[in-house]
Parts: C-alpha cells; structure tokens; sequence
C-alpha cells in the first residue's frame, strides 16, 4: 500500500529516461571493453543486434550493474528521507566533505598523475564524486538561510568561500574538471537562490577574462622560454663550427648572455607552472583547438575520438563493430570517451537519441525544480540540474572536440562506481523534492 | 518563499533554454562531423587501422619484334623497418648500419620514429639479405620489388633506355612508354591494432596491383645485334668520337635497329659518364649531312623538273657563288658530264647549279616537305630537329652549299627518313619503334600501324631518283656499298669545314653513307654515320660505305631477300687519294693525351699511342716536320726514368680548371689559379723538371665559346666537299 503510493508519486518520465540512459550505457560499455583479441570477433558481425548482446564484455557490465543497483539503494535513502531532514545535518556532511577529500590528498592512491581514490579494503571509492553532492547540499542549506540577501558582491563572498574550501581541495589532487563543476553548481544555485543576474554574469565574466590573461602570459613565457632554448641550440652548433679564436669567443660571449636570459626566463615558466596551472594541464586544456600538433601525445585522445565520432555516420557502424575502440584506438573508451564509441557504434541517429533522453531529464528537472516547496528544494534541485547538464555538456563537448580536454563522465553512462552512485542518489535527492513538492491548490 | 514565484519560473526557463541551446550547439557539432566531415573521418579510421604495405606493379616487358624478350624484371629485396616494432633502435642501427651503409645515427634516428613505415635501403643483393635476415631483427622486414634487367645488356642501350630506383623510366623507350609500361602500384592494407601489432583475424585488403603493359617492337634483335657488331669494328678501326647506325623498313617507317657509339651497358647505366647515356645520338646529333644530303637536292631538282638526268654540266673544277668560290673534290673537277654523272661522281659545282636553279623558295619547300628542321616524332624522348638556316636570311651562297650538305645540320634519323622516302615510292613516314603494346596477359591492346606524314615525291620522280642512286652504288662514288647480288641505292658523304683559305685542314669530318636495297623494292633503308674517324681516312666511301655494304648484306640475307642474279659487281672498289696535303706536325710533348689527340686530329694528322703515362713524353715525328696529312704520329706516354722525386711539368693550355688541377694532382703538384676558363698561361713553363709536391701557377681565361658539336654555321668560310 505505502509502495503504492510512494510509486505514484514519483516523476516517471524521469525515471525512465534515466533507466533507459543506465542501459544503453551498459550496452555500450559492454561493447567498449571487447577488444580485438577475441577470436569470434569475426563471427560477431554476422549476428543480429541482439545475439550480439550475448558477446558483452560481461565482467564490466556485471560490476557497472552492480553500481546500479548500489546507486538505486542510494536513490531510495535520498529519496525517503525528507530533504529538510538531510540539510539539517549540513554542517555534519560539510565538515564530512572536507575530511573526505583532505583523506584523498593524504591517503589517496594515484592515477594518470593524480591522487583521486581512497580505499576501504577491497572498496575503492572517489570522494571528488560525492564531493559534488555533497556540496549541492550544504550550499543548498547554506544559501536557503541568506536568500534574497545577495544582492552585492560582498554578500556573495561568504559563499565563495564555502565552495572554495572543499574546491581547493579537490584541485590540490588535482582534479580541475570536478572544481570546474563545482563553479557551475555555485553560480547555477547562486541564481536560483535570488543573485543579481548581472552580478553573476559580472563575476563569470572576469573569470573568464582572468583565465583568458592566465594562458596568454604563459603563451608570451613560453613562446620567450622555447624561442631561446632555440637561440641557445643554434649557438652552440655555431660555436661547434667555429673556425676561428675570435670568432669562437664571440659566439661564447653571446652563447653565456643567451644562457643567462634563458635561465631567467625559464625560472619565471617555472614559476608560473608551480603557481597556477601545471605544463600538462595548459596543454590539455589548448590541444582540443588544434589536436594535429600533437597526436601522438596530447591531441592524440581528442584526435581518435573525433575519428571514432566522424566515421559513424547516420547509422553507425553497429554494435561491437567499431574500429576505433575494439582496436584500442579510443583511450579511456568506457569512460570520459563513452560517448564516441556512442557515435561509432550507433552513428549520429544514436547520440542524438542519448542526448534528447538527457534532455528529458534535465527538463524534468526543471519542472521539479519549478514545482519545489520551498526554496530549499529549489535549490537543491537547482544545484543538480546545473551539476548534471555541466557534466553532460563538457562530457560531449570534450569527446567531439570543442571543450578541452578534462576527466569529465557523462553521468549515468560512464562505466565507474562512484560518478554512478553518486549520480542515482542526486536523482533520488531530486525525487525527494518532487515527492515533497507544493500542492497546488486552488 | 521570499522570492517570488513567477520570478523563479522565469529563471528556470531561461536554465531550461541554456540547456537546449547547448544541446542544440552540440547536435549541430555531431552534424558538423559526422556528416560533413564525415567522409574524410571515415578514412582516417581506416588509415588508423591500416598498415599500408605496397605492392609494386610488374614493369611490363619490353620484346623484339620476333617476340625476343630483351627488357625484363625481376624480383629484389628491398628492407624497410616498421618502428613501432623495433625495441632497442640503438643495438639495431648499430647492426644493421655497415650492412646497408647508412650512417648509424641516421638509421638510429630512422627506427626512433613514430610511424609504421621506413624505407632503408632498396634493391639490395642477395648476399646482403642473407646476412640481415641472419640478425632476425625485430621490426626489420624485406619486400619484393624488381628491378629492371636487360638480358643483352649492350643491345641498343640508348633506344631501350633504362629505369630509376622506383623503376620510372628515365630514358629511351622506358621512357616514352612509360606509363603503359609502368603498370599501377597495389596495396595490401593490414589492419592492426593502436599499437602497431597485427589482428589475429585481420581484415586484409588487397588491392593488386596492374601489371604493366608489355611493348612488341619493330626492332629485329638479329639486325640490332649485326649493327651493333659493325659498330664494334667500326671503334676498333677508327676510333670515331661518334657513330651511328639505324637500320629502317622505307616501307613502314619502322625502325630495325638503331645503335650508336660510345655505348654504355644498360644494366650498369650510371657507370658510364652521363654524356654517354643521356643522349641518343641517332636522334639527337645534329651534323651537316655533306654528299648524303644530295639525295634530297636531286629529288627536289628532278620532281621540279628543273634538271633531266640527261643534261649536260661543265666542271671546271670550282664553282663561282656571289664572290666566293666552291670547289669540287676532285682536282682540275670532272668536266663536261651529264646530270646522272653528276650524281654518280657527287660533283659539287653541278649540283650547286641545280640547287641554284631551283632557287631559294623551292629548294626550302622540298627541305621542309622531306621533314627538315623539326623532329620526326619517333617515340624516343630528346629528339633534336636539325638547324636551318632561316629562309628569310637565306642567300644564294647558303642555297649553294646547302644544296651539297653544308651550312645546314640534320640527325641522321632525319636524313634516313628522307631516304626511305625516296625508296619507296614517295611517301614520308614517321619512323616509329613500337609496333604493338600487350596487356599483362598477352593480348594486343594496341598496334601502330605506318604513320604516313605526306606524299613528297611523285612515284615517277621516286622512281628516277632511285635509278639515279642506284648508279651511285653501281658506278659512281658509292661502289664501295655494293653488296653482291642486290641492287643497292645510296649516296656517300664527307662533310668537312674547311677554314679560310683553303689550305687549312680542320680534322673534323663526318663520313656518312645513306642508302636502301633492293632498289625498287626496298626491303631496309640504312644510315651510317661516323664522326671524327681517326687515322687519316675520313671518307664517306671509304669509312662508311664499306660498313652500309656489311649491314645490308646480313640484313638482306636474313631477310632472305632473294638475289637478282642480273646484277652486275662495279668493275672495281672506289678508291679515292687525296692530293697529299703537307703538314707540319705540331708539338704535342708534355701535353696530356686528350689534349694531344685534339691538337694532332685538328692538324689532319693519325696517332699511336705507346706505353702509359699521364703525360705525352716524346713524338715521333718531332714536332716542325713536314708530312703528308694523313701521317701518323707515334705518341710515347711512357715517362722516362727520373731521378727521384722530380717530375716534368705537363703543358696545361686549354684545359679547365678541374681538369688541371687533377692532372697536376696525379703528378704530385699543387695547383695555384688565378682567373677563371681555361688554362691560358702557366708557371714553370710545360717541360720544365720540379720537385715533386711544388706548386705550378695557373692563369685561366674565359675560353673562346664552347665549340658546338653539330654544325658551325660559317660565314667566310669556302667548302670543299668530298664524295
């Protein structure tokens, strides 16, 4: 009876449309992880679209199921629990947050150049993915409490700094994508929690002004840095090929000057890596508008993917029968680039499919967040929507080469336990507001 | 609520409206590359996925007209790395370089690279792949490529041509026909992994290559080898800096043979100096034809009707043109003869006369018409077209001494191609070498039949003229082309410039023999041309006449062109003395040998050379004796034996700077230049005996002009022309 009622009372557009984006994913990283060496490979192409469902790489697809079924364990607690009850231990899930993270940075294992996993024994888990629902939470108890107190930038301030704490702390592993979506919840809550629009636009407008002056002084430090390291490698061949005394000492003298300017301008390229953004995380963050500059290095996950995206066509090239991820061409294939095996396997008809079902679901949301109690839920709501979208839109974005380069999962798609548990609990977190939304009485 | 509800509303379908246009930005970045970038995408996930091995097409085969096979290909190993697969570039290169001779740096920087696919070294021999394929080097593989092979290396080398390294043709018929021959390269596609390894069950795209066609020429190995045979006796008689011989069908216009000297061995072509193979002088050499060229004069004089083989000439001896007198070859000249005699003895004041009243406009159609002055379109590349004198500028004296041979350059296949018309009737046609291109299986997909460029001869006219150069070979200057039991039609020829004076005997002649048999049915059209034969006979009837007679008898019997036992043998071989000339001999001691031939050649003067050295050290007869021209002068290269350490001073004059300096080199002494050209002065005088390792001074000056092989125009120049 209570089933029935708690059943009727949920949004199930939603839940279908997340159902239906949970298992095409886990088609599509079943497909992702088969790789060449398997011998039926051959056979497989001759088999209709639903024999070849028996030929998934079943050991990813069994352990992404069972982040599912985690995930929707995890939906029902955030979903049965009332929202205000949960925001009432905000200060708790804030300072929890903050432990979680700082674990990471001392106890965390590493990855690909950073530290974003903890492990409990067997369990191993990435905080940064909690991290953001956390975050929507407090921020969202946070905010409810100075609603319509915002109007000024100093009143702004305070909730800076409480996503910059946990922010920091995440780009310390470093994770610069997950801080970037914590800036796109901050700014989407702050909106809907009665920020002047053009305040924020303001902010987001120096912002980008900012990063905009922060890759423009490293073009100018490292273009003076490699034109002198040039200089210097000319000089000494020239010095090498010296025929007389004194042209010899010539080229010395002006090899030492160069050597000094070069010592100079390398200590401040130095500087500015140490200081703001690391060599590896510049280029990643450039290489997308221009990937051919570097394929077999940095341009070289972007290039395969735009590959895999291109040569899908309409239709696709058919389940388990695209070239670029079985033959581990495509890096990272069930993970941030998901989304190109998408377009390989099922073609454009396929994304765009995948992308109207996200659509769905951030309409939904919308809705929900329209239809929200109190402004709590609105933020609460809100704050996800924005998390969500952030993730799809940079995820997509990134694999067909107009967003840089950053660890970003497409949500409820990627193969990964955390994104997938933490995605379904939002999702339940967003159900809670719809269950406890306003009546509309007349 | 503190804000208000509509206000919310408001924002959240402005959120709502952000999210779908972002969608909307990215459905249209999905069109953007999946469709219109589509195609170009598709083929980069092929090209990932592909190793690309290619498979080079089969050169077509080059045969006889008998179906002779005489250019082939076949099979060589040729090495490439795919880096991917080579782990350890440095232990690699250090083993495979002394192999294949590439720096080990190169060959390491090589296997470091980042792609699928290094060539290093191509068509290696066999040894060689033995040894490498012993390292088992990993990454290191062969593939089958060919090269091209010549089973009669030194037949026709310059007509064939030859193929660079990819197996292009560079010269000759590789040349021409190069496209048909080549073929089209195919590839084997593998598909592989990110990693350069290959699939278990690989997709593997085959894309075979199209064999290339094959040429059937019209060229009769048999007939090339008797041509080139003669050729070979023709060096060892004479020493010629050139010779030619094409050997034509005057029916068809398809050439038999063709060869020349100096030849080169076409599957070693890039030993022999680059003059020698980059130009086939049969097409290319550009020469005043002399007496040979009277064929055509008679043709035009007797298709015009201006002259009747009847009428009667006078000559004295000389002829008077404009201010200039043009002498006969033969002393005190032939007195009165009619014209047939004219032609038969190559009197050179009758046929200025018939040049004359033919007169310029006439004369120069008939030398266009025979096809002159422009290539004749043979299917060989660098083909030359002869040099004319513009008939605007044209003068009676240029008409004079064109109308004998002189002050106008033809290439022999021209001349020869202006017989065969004469011989058959009338007709020019475009000499050709190909008679047919077969695809890789045999089948004929192409046949080029006689190409006729235009009538230029009434068949009447052909026929007198014939009777007229049959009498020649019969009777006249010719006699020594005879060839028993035929009737052979031909015209001798000696083209000689003669400086001003008269007395002066230059030492360049090109003796030349162009002829046809059987007359009437002409079965082969034959050209003989030898440049600068050395050892004082020069003639067209002594030097060339005598070879036409050697080809054509071999050519006809093998032919099996049977015998007209009506034909007369002329009563006895013609042979002509010239009135001795006397010369001075020149000094040629301490002049190295090049430049001693030269000098002595253009003296009129023979040589034999005794004993080696790089320096001529003594002459017999010394220099400032007087005898006849023709003499032959005893040159000792052998140095005498020195005291130790010195050495004698080389006359340097005349030679460039590279030419000195490594003559000097090889002596042991330095040289110092000052200015740029040829040598013009030097210090210690030539003779002189220094220490070995001194240096000798050097003033080079711009030399005169480089003088040109073909013709010397001449402006005060009087011409005397022999049979």
């Amino acid at each position: 009876m209570i089933y029935r009622r708690l059943y009727r009372s949920l949004d199930h557009t939603l839940l279908l449309a997340a159902a239906a984006v949970i298992v095409f994913g886990l088609i599509v990283i079943g497909s992702a992880k088969v790789s060449f060496s398997d011998q039926s490979f051959i056979q497989l192409t001759r088999l209709g679209f639903f024999m070849r469902l028996l030929h998934l790489d079943y050991g990813y697809v069994g352990r992404q199921f069972l982040w599912v079924v985690l995930g929707v364990a995890a939906m029902a607690v955030t979903m049965y629990i009332p929202y205000e009850d949960i925001c009432k231990h905000s200060r708790a899930l804030y300072v929890l947050n903050l432990i979680m993270l700082a674990a990471v940075l001392f106890a965390g294992h590493s990855a690909m150049g950073a530290q974003r996993w903890i492990g409990f024994g067997p369990v191993k888990f990435q905080p940064s993915e909690f991290s953001k629902l956390l975050m929507i939470i407090t921020l969202a108890n946070f905010l409810a409490l100075r609603e319509g107190r915002l109007n000024r930038l100093r009143d702004l301030l305070p909730a800076f700094v409480f996503v910059g704490v946990p922010m920091l702390l995440v780009l310390k592993q470093p994770d610069l994508g997950t801080s970037m979506v914590f800036v796109a919840i901050l700014f989407g809550m702050l909106f809907f929690a009665g920020a002047r629009p053009g305040l924020l636009l303001g902010l987001l407008g120096i912002g980008t002004v900012l990063i905009i002056g922060l890759f423009m002084v490293h073009g100018y430090l490292y273009n003076t840095d490699a034109n002198l390291e040039k200089q210097l490698m000319t000089l000494e061949q020239q010095k090498k090929a010296a025929t007389t005394v004194a042209a010899r000492q010539q080229l010395e003298k002006q090899y030492d000057q160069t050597a000094g300017q070069y010592r100079v301008a390398h200590h401040r390229l130095d500087l500015f890596y140490k200081y703001t953004l690391k060599e590896y995380q510049i280029k990643r963050l450039t290489i997308f508008r221009d990937p051919q500059t570097d394929l077999m290095g940095d341009g070289y996950n972007i290039w395969q993917s735009l590959i895999a995206v291109g040569s899908g066509g309409m239709l696709g090239k058919g389940l388990l029968e695209g070239t670029q991820s079985h033959l581990t061409f495509l890096p990272e294939r069930h993970t941030d680039f998901i989304f190109s095996v998408v377009g390989e396997e099922f073609g454009f008809l396929g994304a765009l499919f995948l992308l109207v079902l996200f659509l769905i679901i951030l309409y939904r949301g919308v809705q929900i967040a329209a239809s929200a109690r109190d402004s709590l839920g609105l933020l609460l709501a809100t704050g996800i929507i924005s998390m969500f979208a952030f993730h799809v839109f940079v995820n997509v974005g990134m694999t067909t080469g107009i967003m840089p380069v950053t660890g970003i999962p497409l949500p409820l798609f990627s193969y990964g336990g955390s994104n997938m548990i933490m995605n379904l609990a939002a999702l339940g977190l967003l159900m809670n507001v719809y269950i406890h939304r306003k009546q509309i009485l007349f | 609520m503190r804000t208000t509800n509509v206000l919310t509303r408001k924002r959240l379908t402005w959120l709502f409206m952000l999210f779908a246009l972002a969608l909307a930005g990215m459905v249209v970045r999905l069109v953007w590359i999946q469709f219109v970038m589509g195609d170009a995408w598709q083929k980069k996930a092929e090209e990932a996925r592909m190793r690309d091995i290619p498979v080079e097409a089969r050169r077509g085969n080059i045969y006889d007209r008998n179906g002779t096979e005489l250019v082939t290909s076949v099979s060589v190993s040729s090495l490439y790395a795919i880096p991917y697969l080579v782990k350890e570039p440095r232990t690699e290169a250090d083993q495979l370089a002394p192999l294949i001779g590439m720096d080990k740096e190169r060959l390491f920087s090589i296997l470091s690279r980042k792609s699928c696919y290094e060539w290093l070294a191509r068509k290696l021999d066999d040894g060689t792949v033995k040894k490498i394929k012993a390292l088992n080097l990993p990454g290191i593989h062969f593939v089958e490529e060919s090269k091209r092979f010549y089973p009669y290396p030194t037949l026709a080398p310059h007509l064939l041509g030859f193929t660079g390294i990819d197996n292009q043709g560079l010269m000759g018929l590789e040349k021409t026909y190069d496209h048909e021959l080549q073929g089209t390269n195919g590839r084997i596609m593998v598909e592989q992994d990110a990693s350069g390894r290959q699939i278990d069950d690989p997709m593997q795209k085959y894309v075979p290559p199209r064999q290339g066609d094959s040429l059937v020429l019209t060229l009769d190995k048999t007939i090339q080898q008797i041509v080139e045979r003669e050729l070979d006796l023709v060096v060892a008689k004479y020493q010629p800096r050139l010779a030619v011989i094409i050997v034509m069908d005057p029916k068809t216009g398809e050439i038999l043979a063709m060869g020349s000297r100096p030849t080169f061995n076409s599957n070693d072509w890039a030993e022999a100096p680059r003059s020698v193979w980059d130009r086939n002088p049969a097409i290319w050499y550009n020469y005043e034809p002399g007496s040979t060229f009277k064929i055509v004069t008679t043709a035009a004089a007797i298709a015009e009707g201006v002259v009747k083989p009847t009428d009667q000439f006078y000559d004295p001896g000389y002829i008077k043109v404009a201010d200039r007198y043009i002498r006969c070859w033969a002393d005190g000249g032939h007195g009165s003869e009619t014209f047939e005699q004219v032609v038969m003895n190559s009197c050179n004041p009758g046929f200025v006369e018939v040049g004359l009243r033919l007169g310029i406009p006439r004369f120069y159609r008939y030398i266009q018409e025979f096809g002159f002055g422009r290539p004749t379109g043979i299917d060989l590349p660098g083909e030359a077209g002869g040099i004319i004198i513009p008939e605007k500028k044209a003068t009676n004296l240029n008409l004079a001494t064109m109308a004998i041979g002189q002050s106008i350059a033809v290439t022999p296949i021209q001349l020869l191609t202006a017989a065969s018309a004469v011989a058959n009737g009338g007709t020019l046609l475009r000499p050709h070498l190909v008679k047919e291109i077969r695809d890789p299986g045999g089948h004929v997909i192409r046949t080029f039949a006689p190409e006729v460029e235009r009538r230029v001869l009434s068949p009447q006219a052909a026929q007198e003229v014939c009777r007229l150069l049959e009498n020649v070979v019969a009777k006249g200057t010719g006699r020594n082309a005879f060839v028993e039991g035929y009737r052979v039609a031909g015209k001798t020829g000696t083209a000689q410039v003669v400086g001003a004076g008269g007395g002066y005997v230059s030492g360049k002649y090109v003796a030349s023999f162009t002829g046809f048999a059987p007359a009437g049915n002409p079965r082969l059209a034959a050209l003989v041309m030898v440049a600068e034969p050395q050892g004082g006979n020069y003639y067209g009837s002594q030097v060339a006449a005598p070879v036409f007679a050697a080809v054509a008898k071999d050519v006809l019997h093998y032919l099996g062109v049977p015998e007209d036992p009506a034909v007369q043998k002329p009563p006895a071989p013609f042979v002509y003395e010239e009135p001795k000339v006397k010369v001075t001999v020149p000094n040629v001691v301490n002049f190295p040998l090049e430049s001693g031939q030269k000098i002595l050649r253009e003296a009129g003067l023979a040589f034999q050379v005794v004993g080696e050295g790089p320096l001529i050290y003594r002459q017999t007869p010394m220099a400032g004796a007087v005898v006849n021209s023709g003499s032959t002068v005893v040159l000792n290269m052998q140095p005498p034996p020195e005291a130790a350490g010195l050495v004698t001073v080389p006359n340097l004059s005349g030679l460039t700077l590279p030419e000195a300096a490594g003559l000097l080199d090889g002596m042991g002494l330095y040289l110092q230049s000052t200015g740029l050209g040829v040598a013009a002065s030097q210090q210690p005088q030539p003779g002189t005996r220094i220490r070995s390792g001194s240096a000798v001074q050097v003033e080079f000056r711009p030399a005169p002009g480089p003088a040109p092989p073909a013709m010397a125009v001449p402006s005060r120049q009087d011409f005397v022309e022999k049979p």
